[in-house]
């Protein structure tokens, strides 16, 4: 085994080493094999710790959003909740409808939870520190995200439930739709990195992605939003309509971990925004990489909390209209933009570009970004202007 | 990837290798013989995650991920969509009205034409594998679409355009 770069903190060569320091002879030839299972349960365990954190996280910033307090009795600040949670959930009846299809039913939270965690194979946390490096890294995540839906579909059938079957058909419905303007979002990424690996696409990042593409950038941000389903765009488990969508049938330890794959889908997506977009684990060379981008995907997800705090729930018909009109329609313009931009600037020998072109394509994509914005806008507050007006004239004439 | 992990991981490979089989095998039989129509779909969906997985053993990860995209996340939710919107379809029983000869004799054609195929080698397979550089076949399938391929590619594009026209105007009500 070939291992030269132990550098980066989650390094499967660094692990390597210590399991051949360790190790007796007899054992030697598992050693492969330990060190892949202990780095693996190391990222998941960091996964699942954060989760639980981040539990705690948005409960206590949405609290402060809405002038509340928000948990705030089990440890300092309230932190140990998330721990009295789980003993809660885990204590509770675990009960089955006498209906269901038992098989199924019990397959569908493990199922959802081991999708959710896939997605973090790909993705560098730090110059080395990767869990695998595949080539295909971003087709790979568009792929697992897509079979969340499959888990989804088959924890809302199973339970014979009409508002958890309602639950799974409006979450196939938005996942599917929401995956379109989301692929050609990743596409205007692929022709400035000309590669599909996460690795290589941080490190072409000389600039942040998003200050070249910003249009391209709230469509991924948007669609990503509507993938893991958080409010505005949380459909699948409107409570007042639905109950609480595909897992109403759920209790006790199931639930638990439905409820975790739910919060970790979040996390996960901001880690996907962050490796895109925000430059990944680049950063100044004071800190470890890991740290900063661990400070970026906190970034996000207060961000994703902000949007959340601020607008309501949108209807069903809503979330279709925005998904194909406007998203459709950017992503479509921010292809076209890049794929002519990075026609013109780029070196045509290597084929790649200089930081100081990508400083002049973000400079054009901006105007252009702020000019749409606001005829967008202005179309649709227009239209509604008119909406309102005809429904009062004719409330008046009635 | 074998040649850089040593023995002992071959080994490795060799189990994961029968390990996938065995379960692909399983789960299309459980796509004929499962009563309840959802239940074999399910098993249907198994059966495309270890084929995928084959592809990872050969090295064609791209292949895999395409398998993944098109034939989980798109064709089988179709699947599971349509089995959805059927009423009482789980309920009764359907009689699978279909011989097992004629199968059985498809099968055997398909086996027999895919052995032909690999020993007469019309299709020059051995030459074009040793195309694909390692690891890296993304940017050589990427070429080969635009450059021996592109004729079939855009032909292709033209067919998907029409269907999605067709389906526009299948669901058009006026």
């Amino acid at each position: 085994m070939m291992c030269e770069q132990a550098e980066g903190l989650v390094n499967f060569c660094r692990i390597y080493k210590i399991y051949e320091f360790i190790l007796p002879s007899w054992l030697s030839s598992f050693t492969y094999f330990f060190s892949a299972i202990t780095l693996a349960l190391t990222v998941i365990n960091i996964l699942i710790i954060s989760t639980a954190l981040y539990t705690w996280f948005e409960r206590r910033t949405l609290a402060r959003f809405q002038s509340r307090l928000g948990p705030n009795r089990w440890g300092p600040f309230g932190i140990l909740q998330p721990i009295a949670d789980v003993i809660k959930a885990i204590t509770k009846e675990d009960t089955v409808p006498e209906s269901a299809d038992k098989v199924v039913f019990n397959m569908a939270p493990i199922l959802l939870i081991i999708t959710t965690l896939l997605v973090i194979i790909v993705i560098p946390l730090g110059p080395n520190s990767f869990m695998g490096s595949l080539n295909i890294g971003i087709i790979f995540i568009i792929g697992i995200t897509s079979m969340n839906t499959i888990s989804i579909f088959m924890g809302g059938w199973a339970s014979r439930n009409k508002y958890a079957m309602f639950g799974a058909m409006r979450s196939v419905a938005m996942l599917i739709t929401y995956e379109i303007p989301m692929g050609i979002a990743i596409v205007g990424i692929l022709l400035l990195s000309n590669s599909l690996a996460l690795s290589d696409i941080v490190l072409s990042q000389t600039i942040p992605f998003f200050i070249i593409q910003p249009i391209g950038f709230f469509v991924f941000f948007a669609a990503s939003i509507a993938e893991i389903s958080r409010t505005p765009f949380d459909q699948i488990e409107a409570e007042s309509e639905l109950g609480s969508g595909f897992h109403t049938e759920y209790s006790g330890i199931k639930f638990a971990i439905i409820t975790l794959a739910e919060f970790m889908a979040p996390i996960i997506s901001a880690i996907v925004i962050t490796t895109l977009y925000l430059g990944g684990f680049k950063g100044p060379s004071i800190l470890p990489a890991e740290f900063w981008f661990s400070i970026k995907v906190f970034g996000v997800i207060f961000f994703m909390l902000w949007i959340r705090a601020t607008w309501p729930r949108l209807r069903i018909d809503q979330i279709m209209n925005f998904a194909w009109k406007p998203l459709f329609g950017l992503g479509l313009f921010n292809l076209f933009s890049i794929a002519i931009e990075v026609f013109v600037f780029q070196d045509k020998v290597t084929g790649f570009i200089s930081t100081s072109h990508y400083w002049i394509m973000a400079g054009i994509n901006w105007v252009f970004a702020i000019l749409l914005f606001f005829g967008i806008t202005q179309i649709i507050g227009n239209k509604n202007k008119e909406k309102i007006k005809h429904s009062y004239k004719t409330n008046m004439i009635s | 990837m074998n040649s850089e992990l040593g023995i002992e991981n071959s080994m490795l490979i060799e189990i994961i290798f029968w390990i996938i089989s065995s379960v692909s095998i399983i789960s299309a039989l459980g796509v004929v013989l499962l009563q309840s129509v959802f239940r074999s779909a399910l098993s249907l969906i198994i059966c495309f995650i270890t084929i995928a997985a084959f592809f990872i053993l050969l090295n064609a990860e791209f292949l895999a991920a395409i398998q993944i995209l098109v034939y989980i996340g798109a064709i089988s939710v179709l699947l599971i969509f349509a089995i959805l919107f059927t009423r009482d379809i789980d309920i009764q029983n359907i009689s699978h009205k279909f011989s097992y000869l004629t199968a059985g004799l498809v099968a055997l054609f398909c086996l027999i034409s895919i052995y032909v195929f690999m020993n007469i080698d019309i299709l020059h397979i051995e030459k074009n594998l040793e195309s694909f550089a390692y690891g890296n076949s993304v940017n050589e399938i990427g070429q080969l679409l635009v450059s021996n391929f592109v004729l079939p590619f855009e032909v292709i594009s033209i067919l998907l355009l029409a269907a999605l026209i067709g389906a526009f105007v299948l669901i058009r009500e006026d």
